[in-house]
C-alpha cells in the first residue's frame, strides 16, 4: 500500500480511526429512524413468532406506536382465525428500550433485542410470552394469575417486581426478584421453586431450577432504570450486551481477550465512551471496521 | 457486516433491510454531512432527506460501487447543492488553491525530544484541522469510515488516482506535524 510506507503512519492512522470529532455532535439514531419512518410511512416487517403456545397463522395489521417515553415501540396485532383471541406483540429492537402497561396495571420494561407477546383481552389468567429480557411490576390480583413464559420456563407472580432474562443466545432462563415473590418452574414439570426478594433463580435447558442469593441484582434490573450494568461477565458477553444496548455490531477479535472479566456501569454514555472505558480497563483497543466495532489486543 | 443482497432487498421494498442500512450509516453520514454544512441539525436534515429519497426512489436506484458509496455520494451532492444555494464563500475549489500556498509555507517544526502522546495528538489534530478540506475528507473516509479508494472516488466525485493523491498528500502533512527537529 503506497499509503502506509512510513513508520509514523501507523500512529497517524490509529489517530484517524479513533479521533472523536463525530462524538462532538451525537445523533439519536432511534429518534432519527422514527422520524424517517413516520414521514415516509415505512412499516418494518417482522418475522412471525415461532412458539407452540400461539397458533401459527396470522393476519397481520402492523402498527407503529410512539410511546410517551420517546422510545419507539414496534407492536403488531395478530388475530388467530381459529379463535377470536387477539394477540399483540411488542418489540424492542437492539439499541432500544421500551416500557408498556398491560391490562391490570402490569408495568413492563422491555430491554433491547426482546419481544413480548400477549392476548389483548381475556378474562382469568394473564399469560405473556417473552423472548429476551423484561422487567415486570405486578400488583398481585388473587383472582388473576400472571405468568411469564420464557423458553421452557414459567414464572408465576405472587405480587412482585421481578426481571426475566431469556435471550435465544443463552442457555438459561434467569429470574431476579426485587420485591415480593415468584414461583419458577419448567414448562413440563410441575415442581416449582419459590423465589423471594433478592433471589436469583436459574432454569437450565435441562433439569430443575436452582436458586442463589447474589450480593447484587443490579445486572438483571439496571436496564429498567436506564443503567447498563456489566458484572460477572467476560468481554465476549459484554460485546453481545453492548450490541443489544446500543444497536450496533460489537465483536472481540482475540480469543484470550474475549475471556477477560469486565466490571462496568454505564448510564447515558455513547457507544464510543463505553468502548473507551472498557478497552482502557482491559488494555485493549477498538476500531470501527465496516459496520461493527471490533475490540482487539493492543499491539505495542 | 451488511448482507450482500441488501441493495436487492431494499429495491424489493424490504423495510427491515432499509432500517438496517439507516441504523448503520446514519451517524457516519451525519458526520460526513457536517463537514460541508457545519451545522449538526442541518447535517441531520440533509441525511434524512437522502434516506427519504432513497426509499421513495428505491425501485429505480442504480448502485455503481456499493450502497455505502451511493449514500456518501448522495449526501455530498445534496450538501454541495445546499452550499451553492446559500452561496457560502469558503468554497471547495478555493480550498484546493490554498493548498499550493500551504505547501510552499509548511508550519515551523518545533524541536522537542520529549513529546508525549497527548502532545502528538494535539499536533495531529492541529495539522488535520489545517488540511485542505478535500484531503481531510479523503483521510476521514478512508480510515475513520473505512471506505475503499473506489468508494471514496465515487463519493467525492473524483478519480481513484485523485483519491490516492489526496491521501498521500494528507498523510505527508500529518507526518510532518509529528516530525521532531
Amino acid at each position: 500500500m503506497p499509503e502506509q510506507n512510513d513508520p509514523r503512519d501507523e500512529h497517524i492512522i490509529d489517530w484517524l480511526r479513533t479521533n472523536r470529532e463525530d462524538t462532538d455532535h451525537p445523533v439519536d439514531v432511534d429518534a432519527a429512524w422514527s422520524r424517517l419512518a413516520a414521514r415516509n410511512h415505512i412499516d418494518t416487517q417482522v418475522a412471525p413468532l415461532r412458539r407452540r403456545a400461539i397458533p401459527r397463522t396470522w393476519q397481520i395489521a402492523a402498527a407503529l406506536v410512539a410511546v410517551a417515553t420517546g422510545a419507539t415501540l414496534w407492536s403488531r396485532v395478530t388475530k388467530t382465525p381459529s379463535s377470536s383471541q387477539v394477540m399483540r406483540e411488542v418489540f424492542a429492537l437492539n439499541g432500544q428500550r421500551t416500557t408498556l402497561t398491560l391490562d391490570g396495571g402490569i408495568r413492563v420494561s422491555l430491554n433491547g433485542g426482546s419481544r413480548l407477546s400477549y392476548a389483548v383481552s381475556g378474562a382469568g389468567s394473564r399469560d405473556v410470552y417473552l423472548d429476551g429480557e423484561a422487567y415486570f411490576e405486578v400488583a398481585h390480583d388473587p383472582g388473576r394469575t400472571f405468568r411469564v413464559h420464557a423458553k421452557r420456563g414459567v414464572v408465576r407472580d405472587i405480587g412482585t417486581r421481578f426481571s426475566v432474562r431469556a435471550y435465544a443466545s443463552q442457555a438459561n432462563v434467569e429470574v431476579a426478584v426485587v420485591e415480593g415473590a415468584v414461583a419458577l418452574s419448567a414448562d413440563s414439570a410441575s415442581a416449582a421453586i419459590e423465589l423471594a426478594a433478592g433471589d436469583l433463580g436459574v432454569l437450565p435447558d435441562a433439569g430443575a431450577p436452582t436458586v442463589t442469593h447474589p450480593a447484587s441484582l443490579d445486572r438483571y434490573i439496571g436496564f429498567a432504570t436506564g443503567s447498563l450494568v456489566l458484572e460477572g461477565m467476560t468481554l465476549r458477553d459484554v460485546a453481545s450486551t453492548l450490541e443489544r444496548w446500543y444497536g450496533v455490531g460489537v465483536t472481540v477479535d482475540d480469543a484470550v481477550l474475549a475471556t477477560r472479566p469486565v466490571v462496568a456501569r454505564f448510564r447515558g454514555e455513547t457507544i464510543t465512551q463505553a468502548l473507551d472505558a472498557i478497552t482502557l480497563a482491559v488494555g485493549a483497543r477498538y476500531e470501527l471496521r465496516g459496520e461493527a466495532y471490533v475490540i482487539r489486543a493492543r499491539t505495542k | 457486516m451488511l448482507p450482500s443482497d441488501i441493495a436487492t432487498r431494499i429495491r424489493a421494498g424490504d423495510a427491515k433491510a432499509f432500517e438496517l442500512v439507516f441504523r448503520t450509516y446514519y451517524q457516519p453520514l451525519c458526520a460526513f454531512a457536517f463537514r460541508f454544512v457545519r451545522d449538526s441539525a442541518a447535517a441531520e436534515d440533509l441525511v434524512q432527506d437522502v434516506f427519504g429519497a432513497v426509499w421513495t426512489t428505491r425501485a429505480t436506484i442504480q448502485i455503481k460501487t456499493s450502497v455505502r458509496a451511493y449514500l456518501y455520494t448522495s449526501v455530498r451532492n445534496r450538501a454541495l447543492n445546499v452550499r451553492k444555494h446559500e452561496a457560502v464563500v469558503d468554497d471547495w475549489d478555493r480550498d484546493e488553491s490554498i493548498d499550493h500556498v500551504r505547501e510552499l509555507h509548511p508550519p515551523p517544526i518545533q524541536p522537542d525530544a520529549l513529546l508525549d502522546r497527548k502532545l502528538l495528538e494535539a499536533r495531529l489534530e492541529a495539522a488535520f484541522d489545517s488540511l485542505p478540506e478535500r484531503a481531510a475528507t479523503a483521510l476521514r473516509l478512508r480510515w475513520r469510515d473505512e471506505l475503499s479508494h473506489a468508494e471514496i472516488a465515487e463519493a467525492m466525485g473524483i478519480s481513484v488516482k485523485g483519491v490516492e493523491k489526496l491521501l498521500s498528500r494528507g498523510l505527508r502533512a500529518l507526518r510532518e506535524s509529528l516530525s521532531v527537529g
